[in-house]
Order: C-alpha cells, then structure tokens, then sequence
C-alpha cells in the first residue's frame, strides 16, 4: 500500500466519522422532539375519554407522532433498526427532565443513576462497528 | 411491580418495536419517488401499528406515572434487536449487547 492510499484511506475514515457524528445528532434531536408526545399521552390519560380536552391532547400527540415518523423513516437509512432504535433511551434522559417540569413528579437519585447507566448503554450500543 | 397498567404499555411496546421492522424493511427498499417511501404497503401498516400502540399506552398511563413510560419503553430495545436479528438478519454484536444489557441494568436500578 502506498503512502498516498494509506492518507486517502485516513480521510475517507474522517468524513465516515463526522457523517456518523452529524447522523447522531440529527437523530437524537428526532427523538427529543418524539419524547413530547409522551407528554402529551400523560396530560391526556387525566382527561375524560373522549372529552373535547381529551381529543386536543391526544390530537397534538398523533400530530407530533406524525411528524416523527416522517422524520424518522429517512434517519433509519443511515442506522440498523437495532442502533436507531437504541438512541431512543436518550428520550430517558428527556422524560426526567419533563417529569420535573410539567407534572412535578418526584425524582430519586436511583432514577438518575438508573438514567446514566441508560445512557452509557447506549453510547456502546452506537459505537457498534459494522 | 406487574400490574394491568404495566401490561397494556408491554404490549404497546412490542406492538411499536414490530411497526420498525416493517418500516426498516420499506426503507431499505428502492422507492421511485419520496411519495412511495411512505404509500406502501409496509410502511402504511407499519404506522397503521403504530396508531394502535398509542390508545394501548394512554390506556396503560392511566395507571402510571409518567416518569414510568420510558422505562417500558426501554423493553423496547430488547424485542427490536431480536425481531431485526430475525427479520432484518442484524448482527447481534458484543457491544449491543453489553449495551442492551447496560439498558436494562438502568431499568433495574430506576426500579429498586
């Protein structure tokens, strides 16, 4: 192998990098925004079924599930389904941070220990080399 | 703890973890316009699957903090890597499963 293939070889392996990186992050900012319906599931399971309240909440949330299987289906190009699907325990992270904010429910320090142990799983899982 | 509540999330989330295989499967395919990728069959079941989960979720929130959601969720990651092995022939590699398991660990620690 030459000297110059072996530089080419090392670009080729940089730009795979940041396409991967760039692929991550679009990624996790899909399933930020899919962790809202998840919200919106909540707020709609303390509303009468069917109530006008009940058709709002459940309506925006098949509207902000919409939108995330339209964005969702171009990102799973880029991943096996088992990578992809894997990144969505960052929604973890986001259900934490929403339980806080919207409903003040109660959070251990085992839930966050629990969610970094999540996480960590999870940044294993998307260094996977194919 | 095993309730009804915990249940009707489970099986909205095998439910949900079936819609991605089919929807992995569509795009993998070759689709002759961006329309396509989303008027077919597998994808119109696919999200046909997903709409049931939800009402089966919001059923099972009834019972549940929200902060429990994602938690069952996170089975999620277990039947996806199983029915993508099955389905899709995904490798099941050492490091998804060191990095399912450390999912579930997660799970176990929120849970005690």
């Amino acid at each position: 192998m030459t000297e110059n293939n072996q530089l080419e070889i090392t670009k080729e392996d940089k730009k795979n990098k940041k396409n991967l990186i760039k692929n991550i992050i679009i990624l996790q900012a899909i399933i930020a925004f899919y962790t809202l319906s998840t919200v919106l599931a909540k707020t709609a399971s303390s509303k009468e079924f069917l109530s006008i309240e009940f058709v709002f909440f459940y309506g925006l949330e098949i509207l902000i599930l919409g939108i995330y299987a339209i964005l969702w289906q171009q990102i799973i190009k880029k991943f096996d389904i088992s990578v992809a699907y894997a990144n969505k325990a960052m929604g973890l992270l986001w259900s934490i941070v929403w339980a806080i904010v919207f409903f003040s429910e109660d959070i251990s320090i085992k839930n966050v220990i629990g969610v970094i142990i999540v996480i960590i799983g999870t940044i294993i899982v998307n260094s996977d080399d194919k | 703890m095993i309730n009804k509540y915990v249940l009707l999330l489970l099986s909205s989330v095998f439910i949900a973890a079936c819609s991605q295989i089919l929807l992995k499967k569509s795009a993998k395919e070759e689709h002759s316009s961006k329309i396509k990728e989303y008027l077919n069959l597998k994808v119109i079941v696919g999200y046909g699957m997903m709409f049931a989960s939800t009402i089966f979720s919001i059923l099972g929130f009834r019972g549940l903090d929200y902060k429990n959601g994602p938690i069952i969720e996170a089975f999620g990651y277990i039947f996806i890597m199983i029915l993508s092995r099955i389905f899709l022939k995904e490798k099941i590699t050492t490091k998804k499963v060191i990095g399912n398991s450390l999912i579930i660990l997660g799970i176990i620690v929120f849970y005690i």
